[in-house]
């Protein structure tokens, strides 16, 4: 089964910070409510990402390489995450950061 | 600058004495024992890249130093802006700044501002509020508020920006008036500078003043002209030259092995080599998306950070520069074109 989600219309027009301390709507509160349980369940995700102010590189990190943190695999994410954006640098981006994330949880 | 205000000394009638303070000149005015009050008088020029980067400063280090000696007294401010001319952000959203924090974390101390009627300094202290903190009820004329200050919008917060974006961008359709990738890089620039203020611009006090960091941590304009807006964060936190060598040594100790030891090199070593103070490797993408825009080619970015200051132009050039005296904080400043809609 796969859902579909929209960062505007489903989670905030103004993504935040890093954590919940950076204040409202941050990449950890993003994570948990719609990457994680997806993962979790093995449900194919597809996120629309283009209906929003914009993100900050925290944001982006902390939601997507913070899965990797969480303990998914890049490949979990390949599998299971589609990205849509119109935005091809927005979704490279958000690929660098798993990227990373993945390099350095191989090196622990 | 004023040396000898004698229309105000007459008005008021009080003793007055006067005393040079280096290149700007405060005037103390004792009316009786408990009360004094205190001018500033502001520079033609208020600018911390032009012209008078220096007056500024002391003037607004001289209103920290007041505030400090009056605290607990029945003390009032003046601040004179009769000789201000020409007004740019970065030098306005600093006083903007101070004068918030002062508001916020020094409730007895009082402003009053002095300044022609329906000048363009009054309508932006007015456009900005800071009329209203100081009191002043400026005379001006809403019918003919100049093009150049309509478009004056602030705000500050302690979080990140979030909603508040809206405030300096949405209003009367500019958001519509800029291209919209480059309205997503700078709501994610200013996420990214309002986020770093916030977090790290104030893991320590070096001033004498309270800095009332919980009540206001940054503090934001933003300001249509010439058919380019321009946003502006600021935050009266330790600086980045400050922090560098105590949180990122390795870089610190590479930058100055290459001989780069300036502000202004500190701040562009901090940009070009991404890694926050956490230690944490994931971290510290903020400087660099800051900075992206400009490098991106879609508008021109300034940092000015304690004596530096690093711009990247349009065409993602970079240049460097460095004052002798600096700034208690650090402001970002991007400028981007406009291509459509009214203000054009």
């Amino acid at each position: 089964m796969k859902e579909n989600i929209s960062v505007g219309k489903d989670f905030s027009i103004y993504p935040g910070g890093r954590t919940p301390d950076d204040g409202p709507d941050s990449g950890e509160e993003f994570r948990e409510k719609f990457l994680v349980p997806a993962l979790e369940s093995h449900q194919y995700l597809s996120i629309a990402l283009d209906d929003t102010r914009g993100y900050g590189s925290s944001f982006l990190e902390e939601a997507f390489g913070g899965v990797i943190r969480k303990g998914f695999t890049k490949q979990d994410i390949d599998k299971y995450i589609k990205l849509v954006s119109e935005n091809p640098s927005l979704i490279a981006e958000i690929n660098h950061y798993i990227a990373e994330a993945d390099k350095r949880s191989k090196r622990q | 600058m004023i040396s000898n205000h004698k229309g105000y000394r007459k008005r008021h009638r009080y003793t007055s004495m006067f005393f040079m303070n280096s290149s700007h000149i405060e005037h103390t005015v004792s009316c009786s024992k408990n009360h004094t009050k205190k001018l500033i008088v502001f520079p033609a020029s208020f600018s911390l890249i032009k012209n008078n980067r220096s007056d500024v400063i002391k003037c607004i280090n001289k209103i920290e130093e007041l505030v400090i000696n009056l605290n607990g007294f029945h003390g009032k401010i003046y601040l004179d802006f009769t000789k201000v001319r020409v007004v740019y952000p970065d030098a306005m959203i600093l006083l903007y700044a101070e004068m918030s924090n002062i508001h916020n974390a020094y409730k007895n101390i009082r402003f009053k501002i002095i300044n022609k009627s329906n000048s363009k300094v009054d309508q932006i202290l007015q456009q900005l509020g800071m009329s209203k903190w100081c009191h002043h009820k400026a005379k001006v004329n809403k019918t003919i508020i100049r093009k150049d200050v309509k478009y004056w919008r602030s705000c500050s917060g302690v979080h990140v920006i979030h909603k508040d974006y809206d405030k300096i961008v949405e209003q009367d359709g500019i958001l519509g008036s800029i291209a919209d990738a480059t309205s997503k890089q700078l709501y994610g620039a200013c996420i990214e500078a309002t986020k770093n203020a916030s977090r790290h611009a104030y893991i320590e006090n070096l001033r004498n003043i309270k800095i009332a960091s919980d009540k206001a941590s940054w503090w934001c304009f933003s300001e249509i002209k010439d058919k380019e807006l321009t946003v502006v964060v600021c935050d009266l936190g330790v600086t980045i030259p400050y922090t560098l060598p105590k949180r990122r040594e390795k870089l610190f100790k590479k930058l100055i092995s290459l001989g780069k030891k300036t502000d202004a090199d500190l701040i562009a070593g901090a940009i070009e080599n991404p890694l926050s103070r956490s230690g944490e490797e994931y971290r510290g993408n903020g400087l660099p998306k800051i900075a992206e825009l400009a490098k991106q080619q879609q508008g021109s970015m300034i940092i000015l950070s304690r004596c530096g200051v690093v711009g990247i132009s349009k065409q993602g050039r970079m240049k460097k520069r460095n004052f002798k005296l600096p700034i208690n904080g650090t402001i970002v400043s991007w400028r981007i074109p406009i291509v459509s809609g009214v203000y054009q």
